[in-house]
C-alpha cells in the first residue's frame, strides 16, 4: 500500500450565510479503506463531499485528492449522488445512464464510443448485476435498481475512490444489505467513502467511521460505542446488529 | 379553392409551409432540452425581452431580425452570468430582463423616425408574410443548431441530466449551459416569424412536452420534432380554411394535441 493517502482534509471550514457548517475538518483517507460517514441532518455531510470533489470552494483549510488539487484529483474519482436528487422521468435507458461516466475529460466530444468505452460500460452494469436491464428507461426501474445504476455510472469512470452519499436511502432493508455487500466486493479494488444512516449496516461493513457534525472524529469500526453515537447525534442512539446469528429467533 | 389545392399555386402559402418546417426543427431539438431542464420559462423570458433589440434596430435603422438576434443572445449571456453562482433568484431576474425588455422596445419604437412598424407583427407573428430572406435566415439558424447540437450531444445531455456529475467528468458544464442559453434565444427567434414572442413558448415547449415518453433524448427530439411539424402544418390549414390569424390558429391546434396525447398518456398509465 502507498504512503500517499488517497484523500487529506487539513483545516476545512466552511460558512454558510454566516453560519459555519463545516468546523475545522482534518482527516485522511488511506488507500483501501472503507469509510463509512455518519451524522445527523445538518451536519455537513453532502457539504463535505462536496469540498472534496472540488464542488464547493472551503472558506479555509487544504484538500488534496490524490496528492493533487479536487480538480485534478477528481477525475480518479467515482461519485454517486443521492438518488432523489433527480428526474426520473428523464428519457435516458440504463445502458445510457451508464455510459455518462466514460465521457472523456473536456472538448472535443463528438467522437464515436471507442471499444474500451463500450467494455467499462459492460463491466459496470455486470459488477452491479443490472446488465439484463440496460435497455430499461430509469423511470420503470426500483429504488434500489436506479442506486445500482448509479452506482455503475460511477464505476464506468474507472475510479480508484468510490464517493457515495446515502446510497440505501429510498431502499427497503434487505436491499440495503445487499447493496452494502456489493461495495464491500468493490472495496476488494477500490477505497469507498459512503455517507449513511444506518448505524448498524455502517459499523459492520466499514472499517472507519467518521463522526461528523460541523467538526469531525474519525473512529476505528470497532470501537463505535453506544456512548460516542449518543454524543454526535445528541440522544441515545441504539445500534441494531442485522447479522442472520444475532436476529431473534 | 382548398388549402392543398392554394399551396400548389400560391407562392406565400408555400412560403409558410416552408417556414413552418424549419420552425419545428429547431422547435423539436431546442424544445426538447427547454422541457428537460424546465427552463421554459426562461425561453419566454427570452422571446419577450428580444422586443428591445428590434426597438434598437427601428431607432437606429438597420433589420429588426437582427436586432432581434442580438437582444436574444444579449439577454442569453445576461441571465447565463446572473445566475452563474446564486442561482436562487433566477424568476426575479427573468421576470426583470422579460418585463423591461418589452418596456424599453414599446418605448423605442413609439419613438422611432418615420412610419411606426405594426407591433402586432412582432407580437403575433405572421408567417404569411414571410420572404425568401427570412427563409433563408430560418435555415441558417437551423443548420447552426443541428450542428452545434450534433457535436456536443453526449456532454448536452449528460449535462441535462446531472450537471454535477458532468462537470466531475471535467466536462465544462458552465460554457455548456452558456451555450444551450444561446441556441434558445436563438430559436426563439426563429419561432419570432412564426408565431410572435408571445405565443413563441407554446410552440418550444408542447412538441418536446408530447415525445416525453420516448426511450432516449436522440428519440425524444425526432418525436418533437414531428409533432411540431404535424401540429403548425394542421395550424396553418386550419388558419387558411377559417381565415383565422395563422400563429393563433397554429399554437391552438398543438395545444390540442398536446391535450390529446396527455389524456392517452393518463388513460394508458392508469389502465396498465
Amino acid at each position: 500500500m502507498s504512503l500517499m493517502p488517497v484523500m487529506e482534509c487539513t483545516g476545512i471550514s466552511l460558512y454558510r450565510n454566516g453560519y459555519k457548517v463545516l468546523d475545522d475538518v482534518n482527516v485522511r483517507l488511506s488507500a483501501g479503506d472503507f469509510v463509512a460517514m455518519v451524522g445527523p441532518n445538518g451536519a455537513g455531510k453532502t457539504t463535505l463531499l462536496k469540498v472534496l470533489l472540488g464542488l464547493l470552494e472551503a472558506d479555509a483549510g487544504e484538500v488534496s485528492l490524490f496528492g493533487e488539487p479536487p480538480r485534478i484529483g477528481r477525475l480518479r474519482a467515482g461519485y454517486v449522488p443521492q438518488s432523489g436528487r433527480f428526474d426520473t422521468r428523464f428519457p435516458v435507458c440504463v445502458g445510457e445512464l451508464v455510459a455518462h461516466g466514460t465521457l472523456a475529460d473536456g472538448w472535443p466530444m463528438w467522437r464515436r464510443r471507442t471499444a474500451s468505452q463500450e467494455a467499462a460500460i459492460t463491466q459496470s452494469l455486470e459488477a452491479c448485476g443490472i446488465a439484463h436491464l440496460s435497455k430499461r428507461r430509469i423511470d420503470s426501474l426500483s429504488g434500489g435498481e436506479v442506486q445500482r445504476a448509479l452506482i455503475a455510472r460511477a464505476l464506468a469512470v474507472g475510479p480508484q475512490l468510490l464517493i457515495l452519499d446515502e446510497p440505501t436511502a429510498n431502499i427497503d432493508p434487505s436491499g440495503q444489505e445487499a447493496l452494502f455487500d456489493l461495495l464491500a466486493e468493490l472495496n476488494r479494488r477500490m477505497t469507498i467513502l459512503v455517507v449513511s444512516h444506518d448505524l448498524g449496516l455502517t459499523t459492520r461493513y466499514a472499517r472507519t467511521v467518521w463522526c461528523l457534525n460541523r467538526s469531525l472524529c474519525s473512529h476505528q469500526a470497532v470501537d463505535v460505542s453506544a456512548e460516542t453515537l449518543a454524543a454526535l447525534y445528541g440522544y441515545p442512539v441504539r445500534v441494531i446488529d442485522h447479522r442472520p446469528d444475532r436476529r431473534l429467533a | 379553392m382548398s388549402f392543398w389545392s392554394s399551396l400548389l399555386s400560391q407562392v406565400f402559402l408555400q412560403h409558410a409551409l416552408a417556414a413552418t418546417l424549419l420552425a419545428s426543427l429547431a422547435c423539436g431539438v431546442i424544445g426538447s432540452f427547454v422541457v428537460l431542464k424546465r427552463i421554459a420559462f426562461l425561453a419566454g423570458g427570452i422571446a419577450h425581452g428580444v422586443l428591445a433589440g428590434m426597438g434598437v434596430a427601428y431607432l437606429l435603422g438597420f433589420s429588426p431580425m437582427l436586432g432581434a438576434v442580438l437582444a436574444a443572445v444579449t439577454m442569453a449571456f445576461l441571465l447565463w452570468r446572473l445566475t452563474l453562482h446564486r442561482r436562487h433568484n433566477e424568476e426575479v431576474l427573468i421576470s426583470a430582463l422579460w418585463s423591461v425588455g418589452m418596456a424599453a422596445g414599446l418605448i423605442m419604437i413609439a419613438k422611432a423616425p418615420g412610419q411606426n412598424p405594426d407591433l402586432m407583427t412582432y407580437l403575433f407573428g405572421n408567417i404569411l408574410m414571410v420572404g425568401h430572406e427570412q427563409l433563408l435566415w430560418m435555415l441558417c439558424l437551423d443548420a447552426l443548431v443541428l450542428l452545434v447540437v450534433t457535436a456536443l450531444f453526449p456532454a448536452l445531455t449528460a449535462a441535462a441530466f446531472d450537471e454535477e456529475f458532468a462537470q466531475l467528468r471535467g466536462i465544462p458544464v458552465d460554457a455548456l449551459r452558456l451555450l444551450l442559453l444561446v441556441l434558445v434565444a436563438l430559436t426563439v427567434v426563429l419561432l419570432i416569424q412564426v408565431a410572435g414572442l408571445i405565443l413563441v413558448i407554446a410552440l418550444l415547449t408542447l412538441p418536446a412536452a408530447m415525445a416525453w415518453h420516448a426511450p432516449s433524448v436522440g428519440s425524444m427530439m425526432r418525436r418533437a420534432v414531428l409533432w411540431a411539424a404535424a401540429s403548425g402544418t394542421a395550424g396553418l390549414w386550419l388558419a387558411y380554411e377559417l381565415d383565422w390569424p395563422a400563429g393563433a390558429t397554429m399554437v391552438l391546434a398543438t395545444a390540442l394535441l398536446f391535450l390529446v396525447s396527455e389524456t392517452k398518456a393518463r388513460w394508458q398509465a392508469k389502465h396498465q
